[in-house]
């Protein structure tokens, strides 16, 4: 049984459910299985479902560390841009 | 300019492999990829060799082997420092899918394509492989490469949102290595490199999914290396377990590539639900990797041994508007994906991309354009200025002659023998590129200069081995053979050499076909013997025309090994001979597809459909046969047949019948038989007869043959030189059995074939070479027998030799009738009359007394 561990609930969650992030919080917001809106705690540890959001995950998992006073690991001296983002569509937005 | 605005993502998963993903899919843990597999084309597809990840990856952007596209391993010569460093894409003499893009106006995000450094200048954004590694202690600055980032400016957006090995959590072991909390870190540094290679992956997808949210794009391509490191890493670990895997180790990582696998599946569902639904996806790995019994349980100390653990085999997926849905797709190879990309976006395909388009996948055909190549095509294609672009072996040459003039340092001892070794290696990958575009010669020529560096070297003497055999030259193969087998027991990597396996080869070679069954059957015998040993004995049996036992041993191949080409095709070839038309078909489309290019696979097929009365697909089978070799005379005879008699296509017939004519020398008769058959008879036969032999006299009449041999003595020679058959257009010439399998293919031969019961073949030849003739030769005797079925074997895979067997008995007994049949199979030119007058019953001696 492979990676028993492994966070499938977050997996099941990204396949589902519409990822809203807004002003980078450290929460998740969503629907379950069940169409109830849902909100998901972003820990300081983070987790394999954060690294698999791609960069949203990522920032969301670095101000939750932000806000839980631990140290920037990765490289103090950057500081975060976003430069005239594109709002594109998602496909769940679209439909 | 771009006339369309189809979008493409392509995600490289470097080693997926379906041995794999299928039980996880099955299991519902990669629910992402099974959107894909349901909802498009899925299929294996054909690494090249040597399986080096850099020059596969640049085969799959450019649709072209390495030969052509100039990258060559992992390292190659630095020009600028010296030494060696990883390969760059200034060392690419091609362009690349990107490239081709640039020009045609596409906006691209190309990310961590191996190899991409430096990145190049093209519409949108390209982030090279340099990027990602953290090259910074926790806390410290992270320095982004120079020149890994095009537009630099994008450097300051993308930095925050890289991932550090020391910002992962036991959230991010875990799930991989759940007792991690029981490993001794001050000891134990595998999960050090774990945390890279998950490190390194997020960042990449990281990177990947924020371009893809801020930029517009037509094309997004991203390269990810993750499966193939926790492969390496931790394959051996993965249930079932192996032998030599300590049972604590093995509970400890037996999860982590499942775990990597799932990983990638995670940040598929990300992509997928950041494209719309117009927008096509490729996924395709550049191999697969042992997950089974086929995993090597230890790599010899040589460079890039870590390929002896991929599987030739990858997986690719097609997923988009007009891709077939829930399909499969069959023979599709790593340089197919270009030419495939191109289609789809509705550009012209280059005539010199050694791929193909994959047709098949698509729903409705689309309309497939060619250009000579891309590569002659002027304009912008955002290459590298020309003084970036180096070859790296004549660069690496100028500086070690600039350090023998003292114009520059050297280096140091250290970094010239390491750029030595570079070049020599990047030679050597090239003459396997060379071997396995079936250029031979070229192949050779390479390692020739190579051993000459490194005569004991067992990669350079074991692949001229292969090579020198597969030309016929069995001395030189034996050379290198005992070049091997001398080499002290203390060698390290002889043990890595199967020396009985490469003997058994040779012996096959050289005809020793007994010698060379013994030894493989010796092989056998032996605990933990291989599947190569297998595959060389059924290839040998087959060859031997002992089909039963062939059977037997392709079969247990296929056992453990149900992607066995040689097993598979030897099955498909040996059910043809048996007359099961449906198995032979069978095996031939398992054959064609593991790999495609094989020609004589879809001849198989062909002659299979052809048996079975199928002659449009049969027609069909010989035509690919013929796209991928035109000189294939047999499948093009067969052609003709077909379109003579089964389908009415006269245009396409008379293509054939032109190209053929070209291909067809002439007809030549021969006369041929065990020694001592009767095939100086029959040459009397037939020069009375009137027909011209080709015949120097050389060998004088005796009392054994007093009427004369009728031989020609350039054909005794024929294993070494055949380039006498020309002289016998037209007429007739003696080849005893043993040496027909030596004649060329470009003539049409007309054999006749003498048969004599094999003890009057025994003592006639005991008295001619003064031995006692009641004496019968067991051994040589079923050598005989076997001899003769080999022949008949020679003949059924030959549709430019017709046959016509003559009994010699049947001559003395009925004169007149043989000759009637002769002349007949001969289109009726020869005088029966004086014929029958060339017969001498009297020599009819040795004669078997009716029991």
């Amino acid at each position: 049984m492979p990676s028993p561990n492994l966070n499938l609930s977050f997996v099941e969650f990204l396949m589902f459910f519409f990822i809203f992030v807004e002003k980078f919080s450290m929460k998740l917001q969503g629907k379950d299985e069940s169409g109830n809106q849902i909100e998901v705690e972003v820990t300081p540890s983070g987790s394999m479902g954060l690294l698999a959001m791609g960069y949203r995950g990522i920032i969301i998992w670095r101000q939750a560390r932000m806000a839980a006073g631990k140290p920037n690991l990765c490289d103090p001296e950057v500081k975060l841009v976003i430069e005239n983002p594109i709002k594109r569509k998602t496909k769940n937005e679209n439909e | 300019m771009k006339t369309n605005k189809r979008k493409v993502l392509i995600l490289g998963w470097d080693a997926a492999d379906w041995n794999v993903i299928m039980p996880l899919m099955d299991a519902g843990k990669m629910p992402a990829l099974r959107k894909i597999v349901e909802g498009g084309v899925i299929g294996n597809i054909a690494t090249l060799d040597p399986p080096l990840s850099p020059m596969l990856w640049t085969s799959i952007a450019t649709g072209k082997r390495a030969d052509k596209h100039g990258i060559l391993g992992f390292v190659e010569p630095d020009v600028n420092q010296g030494g060696v460093r990883n390969v760059n894409s200034t060392s690419r003499t091609t362009r690349a899918f990107w490239n081709i893009l640039h020009h045609e106006g596409y906006n691209q995000n190309i990310v961590g394509w191996w190899p991409s450094h430096p990145v190049e200048k093209i519409n949108g954004t390209m982030v090279s492989n340099f990027y990602q590694r953290a090259g910074n202690k926790p806390g410290q600055a992270w320095k982004i490469p120079v020149n890994s980032i095009h537009p630099h400016t994008l450097a300051k957006n993308l930095a925050y949102i890289r991932v550090h090995p020391a910002e992962l959590s036991d959230q991010h072991i875990l799930p991989f290595v759940p007792n991690a909390l029981k490993i001794d870190q001050e000891n134990e540094a595998s999960l050090e490199s774990l945390t890279k290679i998950i490190a390194d992956t997020a960042t990449v997808h990281s990177t990947a999914t924020y371009l893809m949210d801020n930029t517009e794009w037509d094309i997004t391509a991203v390269y990810f290396d993750g499966i193939d490191h926790f492969s390496h890493g931790y394959m051996k670990f993965r249930a079932p377990k192996m032998p030599q895997i300590e049972e604590t180790k093995f509970e400890l990582y037996k999860d982590v590539v499942d775990g990597g696998y799932i990983f990638h599946d995670m940040m598929l569902e990300t992509y997928l639900s950041m494209i719309d639904e117009d927008t096509y996806v490729i996924i395709c790995s550049d191999h697969g990797f042992h997950s089974g019994i086929l995993r090597p349980q230890i790599l010899p100390k040589l460079a890039a041994a870590p390929a002896m653990e991929h599987n030739p085999l990858g997986m690719v997926c097609f997923y988009g508007p007009n891709i077939k849905k829930d399909e499969r797709v069959y023979g599709a190879s790593l340089l197919d994906i270009t030419p495939t990309l191109l289609t789809i976006l509705g550009l012209p395909v280059g005539n010199d991309m050694d791929g193909k388009v994959l047709l098949d996948i698509f729903e409705k055909l689309p309309e497939i354009n060619y250009i000579a190549s891309w590569d002659n095509v002027e304009g912008d294609f955002a290459e590298h200025p020309p003084h970036m672009k180096e070859d790296t072996g004549d660069s690496a040459e100028a500086l070690q002659q600039l350090i023998e003039l003292g114009y520059i340092e050297d280096p140091g001892e250290d970094k010239t023998k390491a750029m030595e070794r570079a070049i020599g290696e990047q030679q050597y990958n090239l003459s396997r590129v060379y071997a396995n575009a079936s250029d031979i010669k070229k192949s050779i020529e390479i390692l020739e200069k190579l051993v000459i560096t490194a005569p004991t070297d067992i990669r350079y003497n074991t692949d001229l081995i292969a090579a020198y055999l597969l030309t016929g030259n069995t001395t030189k193969a034996r050379h290198c053979f005992d070049v091997l087998n001398a080499l002290p027991e203390t060698d390290e990597t002889k043990l890595f050499v199967n020396l009985d396996l490469l003997k058994a080869k040779i012996l096959r070679g050289e005809h020793k076909f007994l010698a060379a069954e013994e030894t493989l059957r010796d092989m056998l015998k032996r605990p933990n013997s291989s599947v190569g040993t297998l595959k060389e004995l059924g290839t040998l049996y087959y060859s031997l025309a002992n089909f039963s036992q062939s059977i037997v041993a392709f079969e247990r191949i296929l056992k453990v090994d149900p992607n066995n080409l040689t097993a598979n095709y030897g099955l498909a070839k040996i059910y043809l001979i048996n007359l099961d038309y449906e198995k032979a078909a069978d095996f031939a489309l398992n054959t064609i597809g593991i790999t495609y290019f094989v020609p004589n696979a879809h001849f198989v097929l062909g002659e299979a459909l052809y048996n079975l009365n199928l002659y449009e697909d049969a027609l069909t089978a010989f035509e690919i046969s013929l796209s991928m070799a035109p000189n294939f005379l047999k499948a093009r005879m067969r052609a003709v047949e077909i379109l003579e008699k089964h389908i009415a296509n006269k245009e396409k017939l008379e293509n054939h019948k032109r190209i053929l004519k070209t291909m067809m020398k002439g007809k030549i008769t021969i006369v041929s038989g065990l020694p001592r058959s009767g095939t100086s008879m029959m040459m009397q036969m037939l020069t009375a007869g009137g027909m011209d032999a080709l015949t120097d006299y050389t060998r004088q009449p005796d009392s054994n043959n007093p009427k004369g041999y009728f031989e020609y003595e350039p054909v005794k020679l024929s294993a070494k030189d055949n380039s006498w058959v020309g002289e016998a257009e037209g007429k007739v010439v003696k080849v005893i059995s043993q040496l027909l399998y030596f004649l060329p293919n470009d003539f049409e031969y007309r054999v006749i074939f003498m048969r004599r019961d094999i003890s009057e073949i025994l003592r006639s030849q005991q008295i001619m070479l003064g031995k006692d003739p009641s004496v019968y030769p067991t051994a040589v005797a079923s050598v005989f027998q076997k001899e003769l079925l080999k022949v008949e074997f020679w003949i059924k895979e030959h549709p430019n030799v017709s046959i016509k067997y003559v009994d010699y008995s049947t001559v003395i007994s009925n004169p007149v009738g043989t000759a009637e049949e002769v002349n007949e199979f001969l289109n009726n030119q020869l005088d029966i009359s004086t014929m029958i007058g060339a017969i001498d019953p009297t020599l009819y001696r040795n004669k078997t007394q009716p029991s």
